[in-house]
């Protein structure tokens, strides 16, 4: 089936980050690996300086700790953290390390989506490789 | 896993439909039912006027026999053409049909998508339910 598959965190309530696992499960062929990937978007500057110092690092760790638990006790299940814009990143990870699927979760659609695009929208357009949206 | 999972396919393009049905069989729960759905564009009155009933029936007939031939055969699936326009009607049909999947194919992304929009992005977009593109 699939032999790369990327799973992104985002460790927000209303996303279904099990389900998405479960999914990459079902969907990975023999020796395929999976990626479970959280990016941490950037904060602007004017905001940095107002954070305590080692603020970052810790949620960092925080985040670290947190995937490390979601990968646990499974080989064939890697973590990864990055920074930059969620959408973009996800697309350049999936790009540069040859992912053949992305399994993404989604809050359901409401009105602002009619508007505002969300993560998981901008993945789907732009992925070159096949993409499972989880609600 | 799902319960129902719907597979569009694109008129005369039943027959690459196999690695659609391969992913659905993977995410299909125990005793989930599958529907390839072949949606027949629907053409404008002006020009439908201009084009005798029996041509738009034999159109349909044949666009219904190749989906059988390719798909009608599989265990669990059910085969259904129907007239409207590509992506409103295949998200009417899977909130109609209860449908908790939709496995769709989709062109590698290029430029045009920048400007238009596929069946594919619209389908992702505004379904309900957790959906599977292929590319």
């Amino acid at each position: 089936m699939y032999k790369n598959i990327l799973v992104p965190i985002s460790f927000d309530d209303d996303c279904d980050a099990a389900g998405a696992q479960e999914i990459a499960r079902v969907l990975a062929g023999k020796n395929a690996q999976i990626t479970l990937l959280h990016v941490m978007e950037q904060i602007p500057a004017y905001a940095v300086s107002r954070m305590p110092v080692g603020y970052v690092q810790e949620a960092r760790i925080a985040i670290d700790d947190e995937l490390e638990k979601m990968k646990a006790g499974k080989a064939d299940v890697s973590a990864a953290i990055i920074e930059g814009h969620s959408g973009r990143s996800i697309l350049d990870w999936a790009d540069k390390n040859q992912v053949d699927c992305i399994v993404i979760a989604s809050h359901r659609p409401g009105a602002s989506d009619l508007i505002l695009g969300s993560t998981a929208a901008r993945v789907v357009r732009h992925a070159n490789c096949s993409v499972h949206v989880v609600r | 896993m799902y319960n129902h999972i719907l597979i569009p396919v694109a008129p005369d393009h039943s027959g690459s439909a196999g690695k659609a049905l391969e992913i659905a069989r993977a995410l299909l729960a125990e005793k989930g039912k599958i529907t390839a759905l072949t949606i027949i564009e629907d053409i404008p009155a002006y020009v439908a006027s201009q084009i005798p009933d029996s041509q738009l029936d034999k159109t349909r007939s044949e666009i219904a026999e190749q989906l059988n031939a390719d798909l009608g055969n599989e265990d669990g699936v059910t085969t259904r053409v129907i007239m409207g326009h590509s992506a409103n009607t295949i998200l009417e049909e899977a909130t109609d049909l209860g449908a908790d999947c939709i496995i769709i194919s989709s062109h590698r992304p290029g430029l045009a998508d920048y400007f238009l929009g596929s069946t594919a992005a619209r389908v992702v977009r505004h379904a309900q339910c957790a959906v599977h593109v292929i590319r």
